[in-house]
């Protein structure tokens, strides 16, 4: 990986942090290996809500199928990285 | 791009017709259609029934190059996108039957996914399978090793080469639709409704339901492969000659004031949802947002598809007053897939009724005796509240039935069996469960609990859900109840049903999805539901908590409780047969605390 695209990969990460934050964490620290679902708790209410905010944040459409083999904050912030670079 | 509009010179003719493909003939000669609307809010495909009459026409013709025989299956990921809706109409024409697929995938749920598709396409014997583009991985995975004629995105089914003989077109007792029910996904059941079925249930829909006018017009989230988004808002618009509009479902989810915001700006009088979707876009409304809308023309907002608990519609009446809902277009309504879609409606224009009756009479009797609230405050007696789902339709019979088949009388509760022309004529290929609910004679059991007043239809439960403890019936959605009071506990959290416990006696288990780690706390959570159960019923219950989204639930959203049982069950064995050790995940279910036999003498 580019350094360019390592900064960037760092700068969604903190961007999915702090989106990540306004929800229910379920008391866990939020690193690149939580799981969405068994360390957060999210339910699919709140995954509705953060892919809006997601969406609105870095201005991309995340595909449905893309959710079904994503798990960890990392997962995410690496298909997001590939939808950004999709969209440019 | 204009959407297509409200009103046209085409009477307004829901009757009469023999066929779909008959009623699209005669839709096409007017002005109204299908409106598609992306997240944002952009109308991106609008057809007249005209236009959509044409496309299919022409697909009907490359279905048939494929070689199917008439009533072969073709199955459809039904993604809310005009392709579907061009697809299930071409069948029809082709003398095929669409077969609508779930097109709803969780977090981390690929392979659950590719399974329950696999299952489908197995069940129905699938010889073609669509999906678009983004849903096509799945389907490929899923038709791995199966024998299908075709497996593409529409694009691909638009190549094939075209069959020149004359369409075959449809009969009224050919099957129009295969409809999965949103039962056990490890067992489908598909439901096969003829053409005169359906046509029978949208003419009694428009007639009496939901009267129908010619300025009416639908606004729709609900998903394509659910009964009430098939029915209701893609062959109901169709066969009276009505506008629709549609957003995706997954976009209402993620932006439920789209729903709103689309609603206003078209001036649509009709929509459905569950009380969970009404629930959904009350929390995401702003002030600001209801005081630019306009839903005063609104005039009919279904509620059905679960039990009905006021609290969220009251919720959302409120954030929408502003732009001018009125809380008595919410239509109480009782439907089911098994009779293509509806059964009763509650009156138009309506306050919403419900029928408060004394809960422990009714366990104890089964008998909805009514009770006001006050009274019952002042003598301690415990209220159910069950919301009037209205007269039947007209065209179907209803009888309330006991356990022995004998009919019931009025605010007697029992099974409620139906009969009538909109009842399916089967499940597909599947004559023991066929057997099962209808009887040779036509009555259709729904498996359903209810009791009637003056003729109106009152839903309190599923019979197979009942939980039966020394002989008193304790309904599974009264212990839930309990359960989602509890602070952290959500709507969607609990799951009761009756399982055996170590003495043979039937008992009560409560799972409840639980996020708290901190394990004095988890004691304290399951010790006050169990307190509270306790309380109000009497009995020692179970309850087991486990991590959010373990319980399973069904495809349009409800609760699947039985398999929710069967898992507990299978995690209860894999735990006896495993050492203590290895239980890291909460922990251990406790046991029932006093045998059974203390309990009855408790009760009695």
């Amino acid at each position: 990986m580019s350094t360019e695209a390592r900064d960037q990969y760092q700068e969604i990460l903190q961007g999915l942090y702090t989106l990540l934050a306004r929800f229910p964490t379920g008391n866990v620290e939020l690193k690149e290996q939580t799981d969405l679902v068994a360390d957060m708790g999210l339910d699919s209410i709140n995954v509705m809500e953060l892919l809006q905010e997601i969406e609105d944040r870095f201005d991309i459409i995340v595909p449905l199928n893309v959710m079904s083999d994503i798990r960890t904050v990392q997962d995410l912030a690496i298909q997001v990285q590939r939808l950004l670079g999709e969209n440019s | 791009m204009q959407p297509t509009g409200s009103s046209h010179d085409l009477a307004l003719r829901p009757s009469t017709f023999s066929t779909l493909c008959e009623a699209l003939d005669y839709a096409a000669g007017g002005e109204t259609g299908v409106n598609f609307y992306n997240g944002r809010g952009q109308l991106y495909c609008a057809l007249r029934y005209g236009e959509l009459r044409e496309q299919s026409l022409a697909l009907a013709r490359r279905l048939l190059g494929l070689g199917i025989e008439k009533g072969g299956r073709v199955a459809l990921v039904a993604e809310t996108t005009p392709d579907f809706v061009r697809f299930f109409w071409a069948c029809q024409y082709a003398g095929l039957v669409p077969v609508p697929l779930p097109a709803t995938v969780h977090i981390g749920g690929h392979q659950a996914f590719v399974n329950q598709l696999r299952k489908l396409l197995e069940n129905c014997r699938a010889e073609a399978a669509m999906a678009p583009e983004e849903w096509l991985s799945f389907l490929e995975e899923a038709t791995d090793g199966l024998e299908l004629r075709c497996v593409g995105t529409p694009d691909v089914f638009d190549a094939l080469e075209p069959f020149t003989g004359e369409l075959p077109g449809a009969a009224p007792e050919d099957t129009a639709y295969i409809q999965y029910t949103s039962g056990s996904t490890r067992f489908p059941r598909g439901v096969v409704i003829d053409h005169a079925t359906v046509l029978a249930n949208i003419n009694d829909m428009a007639l009496n339901g939901l009267k129908l006018n010619d300025q009416d017009r639908f606004g729709s989230w609900l998903p394509f492969y659910h009964d009430m988004g098939l029915v209701a808002f893609i062959i109901m618009p169709m066969a009276t000659q009505r506008s629709v509009d549609f957003l995706g479902t997954r976009d209402f989810a993620m932006r439920p004031r789209q729903w709103l915001e689309l609603m206003s700006r078209n001036r649509a009088t009709i929509a459905s949802a569950p009380p969970f979707g009404y629930d959904l876009a009350a929390m995401r409304v702003r002030p600001r947002d209801a005081e630019q809308w306009d839903l005063s023309n609104w005039r009919v907002a279904c509620v059905g598809a679960e039990l009905i608990s006021p609290e969220p519609l009251q919720r959302f009446a409120e954030a929408v007053a502003p732009a001018g809902f009125d809380p008595r277009a919410y239509v109480a309504c009782y439907g089911m897939a098994e009779c293509s879609l509806a059964i009763s409606f509650a009156p138009l224009g309506e306050e919403m009724v419900v029928d408060c009756v004394d809960a422990e009479y009714l366990q104890q009797a089964h008998e909805a005796r009514p009770l006001d609230p006050e009274t019952a405050e002042r003598e301690g007696v415990r209220v159910a509240k069950y919301v009037d789902c209205g007269p039947l339709l007209p065209t179907f019979e209803v009888s309330i039935r006991d356990d022995d088949g004998n009919p019931l009388p009025e605010r007697h509760v029992g099974s409620i069996h139906l009969r009538g022309p909109s009842v399916m004529s089967g499940y597909f290929e599947d004559e023991a469960s066929t057997r099962e609910v209808m009887s040779p004679d036509g009555w259709l059991n729904t498996g359903d609990v209810g009791y009637l007043i003056d003729g109106n239809l009152v839903v309190t439960g599923r019979k197979k859900d009942m939980i039966i403890v020394h002989g008193r019936n304790i309904w599974p959605q009264d212990l839930e109840y309990l359960a989602k009071q509890q602070p952290g506990v959500r709507f969607t959290d609990a799951a009761a049903f009756a399982v055996t416990d170590d003495h043979q006696h039937e008992t009560a288990a409560v799972v409840v999805q639980c996020r708290e780690r901190d394990p004095l706390k988890r004691e304290t959570l399951v010790k006050n539901i169990k307190g509270q159960v306790r309380a109000e019923f009497g009995i020692d219950c179970i309850v087991e908590l486990v991590p959010p989204r373990t319980l399973p639930r069904t495809s349009s959203g409800k609760l699947a409780r039985s398999r929710a049982r069967q898992e507990f069950l299978a995690r209860r064995a894999a735990e006896a047969a495993a050492p203590p050790a290895a239980v890291v995940n909460g922990p251990r279910p406790a046991r029932p605390a006093a045998p059974a036999r203390d309990q009855a003498r408790r009760l009695a």
